[in-house]
């Protein structure tokens, strides 16, 4: 797999010598925030799967990601514990990360659970309007083949 | 869709899989680059496969161009919005 962070792709290979090419993980990330139960444990996974893989070598733009991204209280105390000068700058846009300077795990997964909430009612915001129609095109629907 | 020039990018469940998040996954999702070349390319290669439209909205440039533009203009909520096949 390559990929390089801020890049909207990655190159999968596989063992056969096919490839393809998939979202980001920034980008992949963002389009799971949706607010179906199913997509926040993926998040989670997808990222703490990131964090595990890389974190050897780990970037300046993979710290500012995990810091922006994980979801897991544990691994963004260790993560602002190892670069606190990363994260005033990320303060504005994730203010859940004052308690991970802290320390503060249990803080941090209230704020979390809030974090998620407010994402689940943004993204039922945005379907509204399209709901009804999608609605009438579902309606309209024929089976029809390609081409 | 390589045979045919198809410009997507596999994402949802089958994407996570390929980052190492395990999922269960019974479709494939792609984000597809809504320019009538890549549509034309796009229904090509489903046909191709056999493949019958099951899902609103069809597969229609001005429908995905309300979603989004192009792959590298996509933002985060329009990308939620991008064609599932």
């Amino acid at each position: 797999m390559s990929s390089m962070r801020g890049s909207r792709r990655t190159t999968v290979e596989m063992p056969d010598g096919m490839t393809f090419d998939v979202l980001s993980l920034p980008d992949l990330v963002q389009a799971k925030k949706t607010q179906r139960d199913k997509d926040w444990p993926m998040i989670r996974r997808l990222v703490e799967a990131d964090f595990s893989g890389r974190r050897e070598a780990a970037t300046v733009a993979d710290i500012r990601f995990w810091l922006r991204e994980l979801r897991t209280p544990e691994l963004l105390v260790a993560v602002a514990a190892a670069h606190p000068e990363r994260c005033p700058v990320l303060i504005p846009e994730r203010a859940l990360l004052k308690h991970a300077l802290r320390g503060d795990a249990p803080a941090l997964e209230l704020e979390l659970a809030t974090e998620e909430s407010k994402e689940r009612e943004a993204d039922r915001r945005y379907w509204e309007p399209l709901r009804a129609e999608i609605e009438k095109l579902r309606h309209m629907k024929t089976r029809t083949r390609w081409g | 869709m390589r045979a045919h020039r198809v410009r997507a990018l596999l994402m949802g469940g089958q994407a996570c899989i390929s980052y190492g998040a395990a999922d269960f996954s019974r479709d494939v999702d792609l984000a597809i680059v809504s320019s009538l070349q890549n549509i034309h390319a796009l229904r090509k290669a489903m046909a191709s496969l056999q493949a019958e439209v099951i899902a609103v909205p069809p597969l229609n440039v001005n429908y995905l161009r309300k979603a989004t533009r192009s792959i590298s203009a996509v933002t985060i909520r329009q990308r939620k919005a991008c064609a599932s096949i």
